[in-house]
């Protein structure tokens, strides 16, 4: 059927569409033909609207409904665990990431999603794994046991043994149980001010650490099954940014070596976004000069996929003004940041 | 207001309201689930009562509805509509295809006294669904129209016939059957879509 024909035949089913009053086989060549007609899309929207108001919306259940309806759903979906205000971006992006894999198939599982070698199920092995160095943090038990001093990489190597001998969806079910342990941990329990995640780091950056990664990976694991995702909530998405800029002197400061003295302005823009003066060096190691030498403009989701390695900083849509070849040097060097390990 | 700029309204606020509702129930938010519930429950709700004139099944149909969201909150995609008119959608959908399923025979066997019928089951849902209360609230909606729009409309929103068994119910060719229900529609698009835009964003 040609894009016209398909439009003679959609056009006057468009109304019976609205009401659900077409056979499956119309409805489907109706809603097949929206998607490439804004017109009609435009027309079906509007009258669907209208359909949404012809019952009327004056009648209610019986009491008791809600309690019954919130049962169910915590046993269909589990939702976000209670956290402490700085762990919610964690515990978000923890109930979005259980979202992504419910219901994947085995051979999704085994998709390469990151790195060249890890499949969607490795990585849901190597997020519990550094995680585990929180949970050890905060006393809980985990397995295997970590080892005094044991780094990022050696970690997950160990727990990337264990997991790849057990079902896909064993290794999806401990990595939210223990992530939800983290979150009851430390909403119950005073934390611990530092944590060690191959370094100390203070609990609450541990966390937002933690959140940036499963985001990542997140969109890693969505783009390789072929599943759709959002961005992190700008109310999350700001303190995540946050900590990528305050973690960028110190990386700055091994790259950009002739500029020790100077400031960017980064003005990231969009919902979650903000206006940060970035030190190229560690604060306490040569006072700076108060006026930027360069500003980057540069959308707050992007700029923190480039933070995350998976963008390319000389193709990334960022405007420069001011010194525009150091302000190229800053955006070539924040990959290597990597808050994501 | 033509259709064109009802949509170009929509590209504003409540769009963005809708869109974030979707995406707080993707990060699991339970109160977002709430909030949601509490603002579409008795739509959603009043949509699969009339339709199923079974309070019983009503409250299964709206269950489902919600449910079905929390779980697959990708479903809702904010650049086709708003939350509200998709809500509606998939209430309407799931209260149809259980009265087609269900029978052709339950319903001959109850028309006219289809009311009466809910009401004997003896459940407070069932019970609100009256005849006169019917009547009041569609006429409400359709009031606007002329009799032989508003009826094909009411045969196939709330009665959940088929734009063939509306024409077979009225006597009409079917190309009439189906450009009478796209009038009717559009008329009302014309004389209540502003309003109900305005009611949205006030949500």
């Amino acid at each position: 059927m040609t894009g016209t024909d398909s439009h003679e035949t959609v056009l006057p089913l468009i109304g019976a569409w609205a009401l659900d009053a077409c056979s499956t086989a119309e409805a489907e060549v109706v809603e097949a033909h929206l998607v490439s007609c804004p017109a009609c899309a435009a027309e079906a929207g509007e009258l669907r609207e209208v359909a949404a108001g012809l019952a009327g919306d004056d009648l209610r259940q019986s009491p008791g409904s809600t309690a019954r309806l919130l049962s169910s759903a915590r046993r269909v979906r589990r939702p976000a665990a209670a956290a402490p205000a700085f762990a919610a971006p964690y515990a978000a992006q923890v109930a979005a990431l259980d979202l992504l894999l419910s219901g994947l198939d085995a051979e999704r599982w085994r998709r390469t999603a990151a790195y060249e070698e890890m499949t969607v199920h490795d990585l849901v092995a190597h997020l519990a794994a550094t995680d585990s160095l929180i949970a050890a943090g905060l006393g809980l038990p985990v397995e295997p046991p970590v080892e005094p001093g044991q780094r990022l990489a050696a970690r997950t190597a160990a727990v990337l043994r264990r997991e790849r001998g057990r079902p896909a969806e064993e290794t999806r079910r401990s990595w939210r149980a223990q992530a939800d342990a983290v979150c009851r941990a430390l909403r119950e329990h005073p934390a611990p001010a530092t944590v060690t995640m191959g370094r100390p780091f203070p609990v609450t950056d541990a966390l937002l650490a933690r959140a940036f990664e499963t985001w990542i990976h997140r969109e890693d694991i969505a783009a390789a099954v072929g599943r759709p995702t959002v961005p992190p909530l700008p109310e999350h998405l700001h303190p995540m940014t946050d900590l990528a800029v305050r973690s960028l002197p110190g990386v700055l400061t091994r790259r950009l070596t002739a500029h020790h003295d100077q400031l960017v302005r980064l003005d990231l823009t969009g919902d979650g976004g903000g206006t940060w003066t970035v030190p190229l060096s560690l604060p306490d190691t040569v006072p700076v000069v108060a006026r930027p030498a360069a500003t980057v403009t540069v959308d707050v989701v992007e700029f923190c996929r480039l933070a995350g390695a998976r963008r390319d900083p000389d193709r990334i849509g960022a405007e420069v003004a001011g010194d525009v070849t150091l302000a190229r040097e800053f955006l070539a060097a924040v990959p290597a940041m990597a808050p994501v390990p | 207001m033509g259709v064109s700029a009802l949509q170009q309204q929509r590209s504003t606020g409540a769009a963005s309201d809708d869109a974030r509702l979707r995406d707080r129930l993707v990060f699991g938010d339970e109160t977002a689930f709430i909030d949601l519930y509490e603002r579409f429950e008795s739509l959603v709700h009043t949509i699969a009562a009339r339709v199923t004139r079974d309070g019983r099944a009503a409250e299964d149909v709206t269950q489902e509805v919600f449910l079905a969201f929390w779980q697959r909150p990708f479903d809702y995609e904010p650049d086709r509509g708003s939350l509200r008119g998709w809500l509606a959608m998939m209430a309407h959908r799931r209260a149809v295809d259980l009265v087609r399923r269900e029978e052709t025979h339950r319903r001959r066997s109850l028309d006219g006294r289809l009311y009466a019928g809910a009401v004997s089951r003896g459940d407070p849902v069932g019970d609100q669904v009256s005849d006169a209360d019917a009547a009041e609230r569609l006429g409400h909606a359709l009031r606007t129209l002329p009799e032989h729009l508003s009826r094909a409309i009411t045969l196939a929103y709330l009665e959940g016939h088929t734009y063939r068994e509306v024409a077979t119910v009225l006597g009409l060719p079917e190309g009439t059957a189906k450009s009478q229900l796209r009038e009717g529609l559009r008329r009302l698009a014309v004389a209540l879509g502003g309003a109900h835009h305005q009611e949205g964003e006030e949500k």
